[in-house]
């Protein structure tokens, strides 16, 4: 494709214009244009930077409003009614034995003390191994 | 015509390796500022072209490992720089234009008055055949190179070229083509 089977006027001119002087580039252009691109390369280097920073924030701040929400959503006040007869047994009689506390509290109290009575045994670190205390016993030697 | 992705340049200008900038302007910044002179005609153009060049290769540089032709595409992005800063010129005002002129004439090239007829000549060629012997000559591109730069066949990118030798021959005096000593064949520039 290349060969175009010039005449020899017109190769001798091609030559001419080969030939002819050459301009080559100046040392300061090759400075300012590999200048010019290391400094095009910091500043990609550091939007890079700065937009990994943009997203974890932006990551976090979604993750912090689910959160928010979430917990926003959740009602951990006693719904009257839940309790079972056991907690309304245990209220009532927390409610005789102390007028002033509230019934809401008497109820609050009474779901702890349920809770702990449920709650598995487990050993004390300083007991020998097979012996168990249980957990809900106030024991005034616990370190 | 390399391979897709096989030159390792391409690899290390899309990975954006300072070294690889470098490489590639020290293998085509001689070739791309002989062919934007010809385009522009002054050298404070011709390397503001070259710059724009290597200023948009840094930019879009995640796109050069997909490239077929590291010449054509170096050479056809020079060649649109070199339109938007001819553009740029003509929009000058003419008292801004003169004050140009003033400072920095239109490069004189070396090499006596026959170099300058030659360039005369060459000036007075029509733009796409300046521009393909440009792109030939001074760019060292194959024909089929020069059609995927300027958007032609590789045939007519020949037959332009052609046409403008023979029109060169033409305008320069009877008895001067020619006239120099006889050398070796024009070396095409080996594919890249």
């Amino acid at each position: 494709m290349d060969n175009l089977n010039l005449s020899p006027e017109l190769e001798q001119l091609e030559r001419e214009l080969a030939e002819r002087a050459r301009e080559e580039p100046a040392a300061a252009l090759r400075a300012r244009v590999i200048g010019n691109v290391q400094s095009e390369l910091r500043q990609q280097r550091r939007q890079a930077g700065w937009a990994f920073a943009v997203a974890a924030a932006a990551a976090a701040l979604v993750w912090i409003n689910l959160s928010l929400t979430a917990s926003r959503a959740t009602d951990y006040r006693l719904a009257p009614g839940d309790q079972s007869a056991a907690v309304d047994s245990l209220a009532s009689q927390i409610g005789e034995l102390l007028p002033e506390v509230s019934r809401r509290e008497a109820v609050r109290q009474a779901v702890l003390l349920e809770s702990g009575s449920k709650l598995a045994w487990c050993p004390r670190p300083d007991t020998a191994p097979g012996v168990l205390r249980p957990f809900n016993r106030l024991d005034h030697n616990l370190p | 015509m390399s391979p897709r992705g096989a030159d390792p340049l391409l690899a290390g200008l899309a990975a954006g390796r300072e070294e690889a900038f470098a490489a590639l302007y020290d293998r085509y910044a001689g070739r791309m500022l002989r062919a934007a002179l010809g385009w522009l005609g002054r050298r404070e153009d011709a390397e503001d072209a070259v710059q724009e060049v290597f200023t948009g290769l840094v930019r879009s540089r995640r796109k050069l490992a997909g490239v077929n032709d590291l010449a054509a595409y170096l050479f056809t992005a020079l060649r649109r720089a070199a339109g938007r800063i001819a553009e740029r010129r003509s929009r000058e005002p003419a008292a801004s234009e003169a004050a140009r002129q003033a400072i920095q004439p239109a490069d004189r090239p070396p090499g006596g008055p026959r170099a300058e007829r030659l360039d005369r000549a060459l000036r007075a060629l029509s733009p796409e055949q300046r521009e393909v012997i440009a792109l030939k000559i001074d760019g060292g591109l194959t024909f089929g190179q020069i059609a995927e730069v300027t958007g032609v066949s590789p045939n007519t990118a020949a037959s332009r070229y052609r046409y403008a030798l023979e029109k060169l021959r033409a305008s320069l005096p009877a008895g001067e083509v020619g006239a120099g000593k006889p050398s070796a064949k024009v070396p095409h520039v080996a594919e890249d």
